[in-house]
């Protein structure tokens, strides 16, 4: 063979070769990541999720501002996320891969991110809809009334989706269709344990657009099913149906099983709803039946609460409406009307802060005015004109009440535009901090500091909430989010840009310092295939 | 036996709730009494002591409230078309369809399951509700138009639908409510017939063989033993046809053969034979300014205002015989009614004409034996136990100051009155109960107390809405208060915890499905 022609072939060969080579890049390389990415907090990691990739990215901080990066495999096509409430968990429910014409092809899942493992289970539905228990044990799964999954053709929106983490041996999946008057499930609550007739219980409250249902969580998963309880809140003479807006619960009183109570705010109307759980009749399939009493409270209410005055438990709830905030007395449905200096429309509590003898403290607060209330329930009933205190914002209207955690939980830290204020409980004094834009606010679970940046910006500043002193730490990045995580030996934030790629700066969160900051760009095309 | 009256214009008109015994329960803790007409929301001024005194004021009973059978409270919704019933030991509650416009209910005595009926005002009929072994049955009868009141036969085989003039606003004189329409509720029939001029009340015989239609032309005695229920006749009760009908106040023995009639200002009384149409006039000391029966009818007892004096007349003897009677006067003392325990053995005499702050106890059976007692505030009227251990004495109060006393009958103990933060509204009575609702609509002051005997200790819960009635459910310990709501309220206190619970919205907790039936 002539020395050309070997050469041509040789040429010629390693030209198919790398052809190939090129063909077999992943197709994640042909896949933008989707914008805005959920970003799920835990209490030492954040977990991004990487729905193109079908991937999960942890991001860990660790001593010396190193961040480990952890790239775990979630369900394809991702349809909703949440957190658990004691941060160890990640959720994150997918639809599966539509259609399904391979083995391979998944189904609709739960991915759950715990201790930077995932674990996947499999469920029939497709659902976009996620609650967490608060407690950690249940995942509800359900038609959320927003898109729904494109998965589906066709969607029961009644169903729900019951995952017992906790069950013995594997997490245990139960389907319960419930009975529907036309409405379909809009908001799942998980109550916590309750007094009832029989025995303790939990149950899952179900709001739909007209009606409230009651599912016995203990017994939820029996193979003979209990069915659940329908509280229909129309008439059923008028066209208009009652929406549930929220609800709360009460135990009553600890040495009673025949006083825990629902309380219903409703969207539309200006009647409270409360629910009584008491014995249920014989015959009854289940064992507590409510008892549906209404309260007018004067006008629409936009936030209730069960709180303990100086004459015992009342319903309090909120009318801006009517300027005032209305007592209700569970047992008689009487009321006491109560006048606010200002339409205050929020409230929280704050007595586990500043614990009070006589009864609860509620803060009141609303988006269009430039004050904040201290109530003080201890003093309601005999003098309703003295149990208010008003501490006044010139000139910023409250839009979030944020709590601070111990050891500074007799803060609250307010805010109101441009400016926020730290909100000190017991000396009932606000101090302003003013951004110089609209400021993010991230409290630090260890409740010693908070961070304050400006969303898409570079600027960055933390606060300690012993000297109320902001220290200024640009980064040389935008940033979307921060985290203040925890990590061996201390705490370590994160500062997210969520945008492309996504970069994250690690800074010591107790001895921030930005000469110490690392910066860590493109994390998501690290643990690609 | 129900005292009826006819035509009298009271200015106020008391309300006592059904117990259970009287309306389906063999519990014999029962008791009825008049009942407050809701219309009146003011209290009626105390008499001045120096102002002469008027007239003694009737209390009469209206079906229109709330009843309570055996062990469930039934409440009927105009509006809606439905009724429903509350189980008073659950407090569960279920709503039933009734007529068009269900408004006057009536609780069946003598039944031994749970049973009412309900007048729909608009469709002009009856719906008899029943619940047999947990199971709700409905039956509906026709009825003339315009009835609003019901009668109600002892054993609850006979109900009466009839209309009563005085709940009608502003009829015309043209308008006679002559139409009744007798309901046979073992039979299911229901036979409509005119009767006199505008009944003031109806009853029925001790057997229930007959049934009495007081009107302004006479009584007319029904037998409701022939095929069809039909008027037998009509006994004219005056010799004048001219006489003023709203003078006069009938009450007829249980066995329904003597009427006795009473007329103000008149000193005598009229005891008219139902059988033979027969007229015997009684002439008393001065003019007759009360009259009750006995419930076995055994004796009547008048009392004359004017000379303080109680005359007890024997019957039937006193038809035979007009000048033997019993005497008693109660001297010193201004006494113008009286109120005859149940078993007929003792007499309540007080005056409610005047400020007067003391009531005499007369024993019927050894006449001439009467003890004074004081109670602090001007009595207004006298509600006695079903045991007669007990009397509930309700004052003549302001807006400001209004009271109940509670007095003991059996011993000669002092009363205890009890202040109340409004009027006096209803009252509802058991042997160691009493309930007193109260109600200041322009104060907006609502309540209930609860008093025990014979303890004579008393407890106040608050209500969040006017009260409409009270009454107490026997067999389940509780009591109720029904109140104004439009969504319809009722609140339940348990008679021997003193737990209060309140229920709200009646369309709405009937609507609770928690998978017990398909």
């Amino acid at each position: 063979m002539k020395p050309n022609t070997s050469a041509l072939l040789t040429l010629i060969a390693a030209s198919m070769f790398g052809a190939l080579a090129c063909n077999d890049r992943a197709e994640v390389f042909d896949q933008e990541p989707v914008a805005s990415s959920p970003v799920l907090a835990l209490k030492n990691e954040i977990v991004i999720v990487d729905s193109s990739a079908n991937r999960g990215v942890i991001l860990a901080p660790h001593a010396g501002q190193d961040l480990e990066r952890i790239s775990l495999p979630i369900g394809h096509g991702v349809v909703g996320t949440a957190t658990a409430a004691d941060g160890k968990r990640a959720f994150i429910l997918s639809a599966g891969d539509v259609p399904r014409t391979k083995e391979k092809n998944e189904k609709p899942a739960l991915t759950i991110i715990e201790n930077n493992a995932a674990r996947r289970i499999e469920i029939e539905s497709p659902h976009t809809g996620i609650a967490i228990d608060p407690l950690g044990r249940y995942v509800a799964v359900f038609a959320s009334g927003q898109a729904r999954a494109q998965s589906t053709f066709l969607e029961n929106p009644n169903e729900i989706v019951l995952v017992d983490l906790e069950a013995p041996g594997a997490p245990k999946v139960t389907y319960r269709t419930l009975r529907s008057f036309g409405g379909s499930p809009a908001r799942v609550t998980f109550s916590p344990v309750l007094a009832l007739p029989t025995a303790p219980r939990r149950l899952l409250v179900v709001e739909t657009e007209q009606d409230v249902t009651l599912l016995d969580l203990d017994h939820a998963g029996d193979s003979v099913q209990i069915p659940e309880i329908t509280v229909r809140l129309t008439s059923g003479s008028s066209t208009t149906p009652l929406v549930p807006a929220e609800v709360i619960f009460d135990d009553g009183d600890a040495a009673s099983t025949v006083d825990a109570r629902i309380a219903v705010r409703l969207k539309n109307d200006s009647n409270v709803v409360t629910l009584t759980l008491g014995p249920s009749e014989a015959g009854s399939p289940n064992d507590f039946r409510p008892t549906v009493n209404l309260t007018d409270v004067g006008g629409v209410a936009t936030d209730i609460a069960f709180v303990r005055t100086d004459a015992g438990l009342r319903l309090a709830a909120l009318v801006p409406q009517t300027k005032s905030a209305v007592l209700v007395e569970p047992n008689a449905g009487s009321t006491v009307k109560v006048e606010l200096p200002a339409p205050y429309a929020a409230l929280s509590s704050i007595t586990s802060a500043v614990p009070s003898a006589e009864g609860d403290v509620v803060l009141l607060y609303s988006g269009s005015n430039a004050s904040v209330a201290f109530w003080s329930l201890g003093h309601v009933v005999g003098q309703p004109y003295r149990s208010l205190e008003v501490v006044s914002l010139p000139g910023s209207a409250v839009s979030g009440v944020l709590d601070v955690p111990a050891p500074h939980a007799t803060l609250k830290v307010l805010q109101a535009g441009s400016s926020f204020f730290v909100l000190d409980l017991v000396a009932r004094t606000a101090s302003p901090l003013v951004a110089y834009g609209v400021p993010s606010i991230h409290i630090a679970p260890d409740g010693n500091r908070l961070w304050a940046f400006g969303a898409r910006t570079s600027d960055l500043a933390v606060v300690s909430f012993d000297t109320l002193a902001p220290k200024s730490l640009p980064l040389d990045h935008a940033i979307t989010s921060v985290f203040d995580l925890e990590r061996e030996g201390g705490r370590s934030l994160v500062a997210l840009d969520a945008e492309g790629n996504y970069t994250a700066t690690v800074i010591d969160a107790n001895a921030p310092d930005t000469l110490l900051s690392h910066t860590y760009s493109s994390l998501l095309l690290e643990g690609l295939p | 036996m129900t005292r009826m009256s006819l035509g009298r214009n009271a200015l106020i008109t008391f309300f006592v709730g059904m117990l259970g015994a009287g309306c389906g329960s063999s519990d014999s803790d029962f008791a009825s009494a008049p009942s407050f007409n809701g219309d009146n929301s003011e209290s009626p001024a105390a008499p001045g002591a120096d102002t002469p005194p008027g007239e003694e004021q009737e209390i009469e009973s209206f079906y229109e409230a709330p009843v309570a059978t055996s062990r469930f409270v039934w409440i009927a919704n105009p509006t809606s078309g439905r009724v429903a019933y509350v189980d008073a030991s659950t407090l569960q509650v279920k709503t039933v369809d009734a007529g068009n416009a269900p408004t006057y209910l009536a609780g069946l005595p003598g039944q031994t399951d749970d049973a009412a009926i309900v007048l729909n005002v608009l469709s002009e009929d009856a719906t008899l509700l029943r619940i047999v072994n947990g199971a709700f049955t409905s039956q509906t009868f026709k009825t003339a138009a315009k009835t609003n009141s019901w009668a109600i036969s002892k054993d609850g085989k006979f109900a009466i639908a009839w209309g009563d003039a005085r709940k009608a606003d502003s009829a015309p004189k043209t308008e006679g409510f002559q139409d009744l329409t007798i309901l046979d509720l073992v039979k299911g029939t229901s036979t409509s017939l005119a009767v006199g001029y505008r009944p003031v009340a109806i009853s029925f015989s001790a057997t229930d063989a007959k049934a009495y239609a007081v009107t302004q032309d006479g009584i007319a005695v029904i037998d409701l033993t022939a095929a069809a229920p039909k008027v037998d006749k009509n006994i004219a009760i005056s010799a004048t046809p001219t006489e003023d009908p709203g003078t006069r106040d009938v009450s007829i023995t249980p066995d329904g053969t003597l009427a006795l009639v009473r007329r103000d200002g008149v000193a005598t009384i009229s005891v008219v034979s139902l059988d033979t149409g027969t007229r015997t006039e009684v002439t008393l000391s001065g003019a007759v300014t009360d009259l009750d029966l006995t419930p076995l009818g055994d004796r009547a007892v008048a009392v004359v205002r004017s000379t303080s004096e109680v005359a007890i007349l024997p019957v039937p003897a006193i038809a035979q015989d007009p000048l033997t009677f019993g005497k008693v006067t109660i001297t010193g003392e201004t006494i113008g009614s009286v109120s005859l325990s149940s078993d007929g053995s003792s007499g309540l005499l007080y005056t409610n004409a005047s400020a007067v702050e003391r009531l005499t106890l007369l024993s019927l059976s050894s006449p001439g034996t009467f003890r004074t007692v004081r109670v602090y505030a001007p009595v207004l009227s006298v509600h006695t136990t079903p045991d007669g251990a007990h009397a509930t004495v309700l004052h003549a109060t302001s807006e400001s100051e209004s009271a109940f006393s509670l007095l003991p009958l059996a011993a000669a103990l002092p009363a205890r009155i009890v202040a109340t933060t409004a009027p006096p509204y209803a009252v509802a009575l058991a042997n160691d109960r009493v309930v007193v609702a109260e109600r200041s609509d322009s104060k907006k002051i609502y309540g209930v107390d609860i008093a025990k005997l014979p303890e004579l200790t008393s407890t106040h819960y608050d209500l969040a809405s006017p009260p409409l009635s009270a009454g107490i459910v026997p067999s389940v310990r509780r009591a109720y208060v029904a109140q104004r709501h439009p969504e319809g309220r009722i609140t339940f206190v348990h008679l021997d915890t003193g737990v209060a619970s309140t229920l709200t919205g009646f369309e709405l907790g009937a609507r609770v499905v928690d998978g017990s039936k398909p």
